[in-house]
C-alpha cells in the first residue's frame, strides 16, 4: 500500500484482467472496438506501472506490500510487493503489451476478441509473477503465463502451431512440477526446524541468511535442483532451450506474440529472487557448471543463429545467446553481475522487442520472414533502415547503446566472482563477436545492396516509425545513462549480495 | 429359541441414507405411472431426492447407531456432500444425455440414486458387513446402468465385463472379511482395531484378510493391477453413467480403503511398501498408457487410473495431512471429471458412438464456451493453476513430504509431468485445426446448469481452496 491506501500492485494485476473481460464482452465483429479497449487498458496499465516506479523509495526490501491470508492452514498468503530488482521488469512487462497490440494485425478468422484478451491475461500473469512475494503465489503466476501464450500460438500461429504450442506448454510445465516439489520440500524443512509453516519468500530467505534454517548439504542440492530445472528451462539455457525457437517459428508473423512473450523467460528472475537466496551453498557449488552451460548457450546459439534464414528464429537464438550472459551474471553472485543480469534482461526486452517489430513490418512483404528474400531496403525505406540499424547495434552490444552496459556488467561480475573467474569470459566474448556476425549479416542482406524489384520494402508508417523511434531513444538513454535503472536497483542488490555472503558463511 | 434382539436405530444418524433409499423405493413405483417420453419427471424427482439428502446432512447428528455398524462424523459429512452433489449433477446431465441417445428409461435415475445410497453406506459404514453391503449395492446398480443402452452391443459388453470383474472384486472382499472376522472375532472396525492379533497364525489370517479387503476395493477404485476393466467399461457405458461411476465409486471406494487402513493404526507400516508400490504403478500405468489413446473416454479412464494413484499417495501415509489432501483431491477430481464428461456428452453423436480426440479439432470455432469448459477441466486434471486440480496436487505433494517420503513426491511429479502432455495436447487440439462438423451442438438447459455449476466450482476451489479445506479442518 502507498500513502493513499491504493493497492497499486493489485491494480496492476487486475487492470489487464478486467480489460480482457471487457474485450470478451464486445460484439464479435467490432474489431476496432476490441483493439481500442485492449490498447487503452494496456496504456492505463503502463501508466500505473510508471506510477509504481515513481513512488518507489530508493531503499532495500519490498515496498507497497499487500498481504491477505489465502489458505491459513498451509500458511499461504496473497502477498505482493515490489523492490528495485523487480520494478523495472514490471514496467517492461507493462510496456510490452501496448507494443504487442500495436504490432498486431488483422487476423484472418475474424475472431480477435480472444487474441486481445489473451494478450492482456499474459500481461497480468507476468506482472503477477514479478510482484509475488509468496512462493506459491509466484508459482501460480509462473505457470499461468503458459496458458495464454500457448493458446495464442495454437489459435493464431502459423505452420506447425499445435505441436509448437504443446511443446511450449509441456516442456516448461515439466520443469515447474519439480519446482513445486522443491517448494513443498523447502517449506517442510523450514516448518520442521522453526515450527512455522510459511511460503513467505522474505521470511524464508531471512531464515537461511541468519542461520535459523539449516538445510542438510545433500538435501539443499536436491531442492536446488528442482528450482534449477524449472528456471533453466524457462530462461532458457542450453540444453533446455529447444522449446523456444520452435515456439517462435510458429507465432504469428507480425511478431505481436513474441513481443508480449519476451518476458515469459522469467527464469533468470527466479534464480535471482528465489533459487540463489534460498540455497546459497548449493548455488555456489553449482555456479561453475551453470557458467559452462551459459557459455555453451552463448556460443552455440550464436552459431545456430548464423545459419538461420528465418529472421524470427534467428532472433530467438539471439535471445538465448543474451540469456547466456544473464546467467553468467546471475551465477557470479556479485552485485555487478546481478545488476548486469537484470539490466540485460531489460535490454533484451527492449532491443529484441524492437527487432521483432522490425521483422514483423518486413514480414508484411511477400518475402515474409526470410532474410534472403529482401534486398536494398535501406534505399526504399531510409528512416526505417536507420532505426533498424540502431536496434541491431544495440543487440550486438555496441558501446553507447544499452546492450553494452548490461553485458559488460555481467561479464565484469563473472570475472570478479569467486565462483566463476575469467576463463569463462574469454569464451563468452567470442559470443559477442558471433552475434555481431549474424546480426550484421542479416542487416546487410535485408537493407543493403540493390533494391530488388520483387520485394521493395516501402517506408514504414509514421506511427510505426514513432514507436521504433521511442524504443531507440530508450536504447540510447539506457546506454548513456544506465544509472537510471541501475541506481534504483542498487540498495536491493546490495542487500541481496550481503545476505548471500551471510548465508554462505553459515555452517 | 432365543429371541433376536434388534439393535436400536437412531434415524438422525442415517437420515441421508433413509432419504435416498426411501425415495428410490417410492420412485420405482411412481415411475410406473410416468409416461414414456416424459421420464424427465422421474429424473427431476430423483434429482430432488439427491438434493434433499444433501441438505439433510446439515440436520444429521454425529454418532453411531445399529450397534456401531453405521456412523456419521465430520469426515463422512464431507464425503457425503461430495457423493450427493456428484449424484445430483450426474442425474441432471443424464436427464439430457440419455434421452438424446434414445435411452428413455426412468429406472436409470432410480438406479443412480440406489448406487449413491451404496456410496453413502461406504462412507458411513463402520462395520465390515456394512462396507460389503455398500459395495454390492453400488456395484449391482452400476452393472445394470452400464448395460442400460441395450441393445447397443458395446454397452452390453461393458456391463458384462464389469459384472464379472466386479464379482471377482466382491469375492476378494468377502474372503477378506471372513478371514479378518476369524482372526479377530469382530465385525465393527473399531473393535477390530483394538483386537489386532499380535502373534500366531491369527496374525497371518488377519494380514491376509486385510489385504484381500483392500484388493476388493482396489478393483473399485481401479488401482493397478486391478484396473484392467476400467477403460473398456468407461468406453462402453453411456457417458452420463461413466461420469457418475468415474467419480462416485472412486470417492466411495477410497473412503472405504481409508476406513480399513485406519483400523491398522500404527501397524500400517507393514503394508506401506506394498501401498507405495501400488500407487507408483497406478500413476505410471495411468499416465503412460493414456498418451496413446485416441478415444476421449478411454483417455479419461486412464487418467482416472492415474489419479487413483495420486489419491493413494495421500492415503498411504496414514496421517491427517495425507487424509485431508486425499479428500481434497477426490473433491477436486469429482468436479473436474464431471465437467469433462459433461462436454463429452454434449458433443457425442446421438447413436452414442465414441468421441475421439481428433473430433475436438476446431471446437473453439464451433462452440467457444464448451471449449473453455473442457480446457478448464483438462487443465485441472493436469494440475495447472488456477484450477482445483492444482491445489489438489499441491496438497498431496506437501503431505507426502510431511510423511517423510520425499522421493515419492518426485515420483508423483514425474507422473504429473507425463500426464500434462496428453491433457495439454488434447486441449490445444480444440484451438487449432479446422472443425469437421460445422453444426454447433445445442446445449439443453439441465446440462447447461450442471456444467455452469461444476465449471464455477473448478475455478472457485482453485482460487479459494479454503472452501474445502475449512470443512476438512472440522473433520480432524
Amino acid at each position: 500500500m502507498n500513502q493513499l491506501g491504493i493497492p497499486l500492485l493489485s491494480l496492476l494485476i487486475a487492470t489487464p484482467l478486467l480489460g480482457a473481460l471487457l474485450v470478451l464482452l464486445t460484439p464479435r465483429q467490432a474489431t476496432g472496438m476490441q483493439r481500442g479497449i485492449a490498447g487503452l487498458v494496456s496504456i492505463i496499465n503502463l501508466v500505473l506501472a510508471v506510477v509504481v516506479r515513481a513512488s518507489l523509495a530508493p531503499t532495500a526490501g519490498y515496498q507497497m506490500v499487500e498481504q491477505q491470508t489465502w489458505l491459513p492452514t498451509m500458511g499461504l498468503h496473497y502477498a505482493v510487493g515490489v523492490d528495485g530488482i523487480s520494478v523495472w521488469l514490471v514496467v517492461l512487462a507493462s510496456l510490452m503489451t501496448p507494443l504487442a497490440i500495436f504490432a498486431a494485425r488483422q487476423k484472418n478468422d475474424g475472431n480477435q476478441r480472444a487474441f486481445y484478451a489473451l494478450l492482456l491475461v499474459l500481461a497480468s500473469s507476468l506482472i503477477g509473477a514479478f510482484v509475488a512475494t509468496d512462493l506459491l503465489l509466484f508459482y501460480v503466476f509462473f505457470e499461468l503465463t503458459l496458458i495464454p501464450t500457448a493458446l495464442l500460438i495454437a489459435l493464431y500461429g502459423v505452420g506447425e502451431r499445435r505441436a509448437a504450442a504443446t511443446k511450449f506448454f509441456v516442456y516448461p510445465f515439466v520443469g515447474s512440477v519439480f519446482l513445486l516439489v522443491s517448494i513443498a520440500g523447502l517449506v517442510y524443512v523450514n516448518w520442521q526446524q522453526t515450527g512455522v509453516m510459511t511460503f513467505d519468500s522474505v521470511a524464508l530467505s531471512a531464515a537461511i541468511a541468519n542461520g535459523t534454517l539449516k538445510i542438510d548439504e545433500n538435501l539443499e542440492r536436491l531442492l536446488f535442483a528442482g528450482f534449477f530445472i524449472a528456471f533453466a528451462i524457462k530462461t532458457p539455457i542450453w540444453p533446455f532451450h529447444t522449446w523456444m525457437p520452435q515456439a517462435q517459428a510458429a507465432t504469428p508473423d507480425d511478431g505481436s506474440v513474441d513481443i508480449a512473450g519476451i518476458l515469459v523467460k522469467i527464469g533468470a528472475y527466479g534464480f535471482i529472487r528465489f533459487a540463489i537466496p534460498f540455497f546459497p551453498h548449493a548455488s555456489a557449488w553449482a555456479a561453475p557448471a551453470v557458467a559452462i552451460l551459459a557459455v555453451i548457450s552463448i556460443i552455440y546459439s550464436g552459431i545456430i543463429a548464423f545459419g538461420q534464414r528465418d529472421m524470427k528464429v534467428l532472433l530467438s537464438y539471439a535471445t538465448i545467446s543474451h540469456l547466456g550472459f544473464v546467467m553468467l551474471g546471475v551465477f557470479s553472485q556479485t552485485a555487478e553481475g546481478m545488476s548486469g543480469a537484470i539490466l540485460t534482461m531489460i535490454n533484451s526486452g527492449i532491443t529484441t522487442g524492437a527487432l521483432f517489430l522490425i521483422v514483423g513490418i518486413l514480414a508484411r512483404q511477400p518475402g515474409g520472414r526470410i532474410a534472403d528474400n529482401f534486398s536494398g531496403a535501406w534505399l526504399s525505406a531510409p528512416r526505417f533502415g536507420s532505426l533498424a540499424l540502431v536496434a541491431v547495434f544495440a543487440s550486438i552490444g555496441v558501446p553507447g547503446l544499452n546492450g553494452f552496459i548490461g553485458e559488460f556488467l555481467s561479464l565484469q561480475g563473472a570475472w570478479v566472482s569467486t565462483h566463476i573467474g575469467f576463463t569463462f569470459i574469454v569464451f563468452a566474448v567470442l559470443g559477442i563477436i558471433v552475434s555481431a556476425a549474424y546480426l550484421l549479416r542479416m542487416y546487410r542482406t535485408v537493407f543493403m545492396g540493390e533494391v530488388s524489384v520483387t520485394s521493395a520494402v516501402p517506408e514504414a508508417s509514421n506511427s510505426e516509425l514513432l514507436v521504433l523511434g521511442l524504443l531507440v531513444v530508450a536504447m540510447l538513454v539506457i546506454g548513456l545513462y544506465p544509472q537510471l535503472i541501475l541506481g534504483s536497483m542498487q540498495p536491493s542488490i546490495a542487500a541481496l549480495v550481503q545476505s548471500l555472503t551471510q548465508g554462505a558463511t553459515q555452517p | 429359541m432365543a429371541q433376536i434382539a434388534l439393535p436400536s436405530i437412531d434415524y438422525s444418524v442415517i437420515l441421508q441414507l433413509v432419504i435416498i433409499f426411501g425415495s428410490a423405493a417410492t420412485l420405482l413405483i411412481v415411475d410406473l405411472f410416468v409416461a414414456a417420453g416424459s421420464k424427465r419427471i422421474t429424473a427431476l424427482l430423483a434429482f430432488a431426492a439427491a438434493v434433499a439428502s444433501l441438505v439433510a446432512g446439515q440436520y444429521s447428528t454425529t454418532g453411531s447407531t445399529l450397534a456401531g455398524a453405521v456412523s456419521y462424523g465430520p469426515m463422512s459429512q464431507l464425503v457425503n456432500i461430495i457423493i450427493l452433489a456428484a449424484t445430483a449433477v450426474s442425474i441432471l446431465l443424464a436427464s439430457d444425455a440419455l434421452p438424446k441417445q434414445g435411452i428413455e428409461r426412468g429406472e436409470a435415475y432410480i438406479l443412480m440414486l440406489l448406487a449413491s445410497g451404496g456410496m453413502l453406506l461406504l462412507s458411513q459404514g463402520s462395520s465390515v458387513v456394512m462396507l460389503f453391503l455398500g459395495l454390492e449395492l453400488l456395484s449391482i446398480a452400476l452393472y445394470v446402468l452400464t448395460a442400460i443402452a441395450f441393445p447397443r452391443l458395446s454397452s452390453e459388453e461393458a456391463g458384462l465385463k464389469y459384472l464379472i470383474i466386479g464379482a471377482f472384486g466382491a469375492g476378494f472382499l468377502v474372503f477378506g472379511i471372513a478371514l479378518t472376522f476369524g482372526a479377530t472375532g469382530y465385525l465393527t472396525l473399531s473393535d477390530i482395531a483394538t483386537h489386532i492379533p499380535t502373534s500366531g497364525i491369527e496374525r497371518g489370517y488377519f494380514w491376509v484378510g486385510v489385504t484381500l479387503m483392500l484388493i476388493g476395493f482396489g478393483y473399485k477404485v481401479s488401482l493397478v493391477p486391478f484396473h484392467m476393466w476400467t477403460p473398456d467399461v468407461y468406453q462402453g457405458a453411456p457417458t452420463p453413467i461413466t461420469a457418475f461411476m468415474s467419480v462416485g465409486s472412486k470417492v466411495a471406494g477410497f473412503v472405504a480403503i481409508v476406513s480399513i487402513l485406519q483400523v491398522l493404526g500404527t501397524e500400517l507400516v507393514v503394508l506401506r511398501p506394498i501401498l507405495i508400490g501400488v500407487s507408483i504403478a497406478t500413476m505410471a500405468v495411468g499416465s503412460i498408457v493414456a498418451i496413446s489413446q485416441t478415444s476421449i473416454k478411454r483417455m479419461l479412464a486412464y487418467s482416472s487410473i492415474s489419479h487413483a494413484g495420486f489419491v493413494m499417495l495421500g492415503v498411504l501415509s496414514g496421517d491427517a495431512n495425507g487424509l485431508h489432501a486425499a479428500i481434497f483431491y477426490l473433491a477436486a477430481y469429482t468436479i473436474t471429471n464431471l465437467a469433462a464428461f459433461a462436454v463429452v456428452m454434449l458433443l457425442e453423436a446421438n447413436d452414442g458412438s465414441d468421441l475421439t480426440i481428433a473430433d475436438l479439432a476446431g471446437l473453439w470455432q464451433r462452440h467457444p464456451w464448451l471449449s473453455v469448459v473442457m480446457s478448464l477441466a483438462l487443465l485441472s486434471l493436469a494440475g495447472v493453476p488456477p484450477t482445483a486440480g492444482f491445489f489438489a496436487k499441491f496438497l498431496i505433494i506437501t503431505a507426502v513430504w510431511q510423511s517423510g517420503l520425499a522421493w515419492l513426491a518426485v515420483a508423483a511429479a514425474v507422473a504429473s509431468a507425463i500426464g500434462a502432455f496428453f491433457y495439454v495436447r488434447c486441449m490445444l487440439q480444440m484451438y487449432s485445426g479446422d472443425s469437421e462438423t460445422s453444426e454447433p451442438a445445442r446445449i439443453p438447459l439441465a446440462s447447461m446448469i450442471a456444467m455452469i455449476v461444476v465449471t464455477i466450482a473448478i475455478i472457485v476451489v482453485g482460487l479459494a481452496p479454503w472452501t474445502i479445506t475449512s470443512a476438512l479442518a472440522l473433520a480432524q
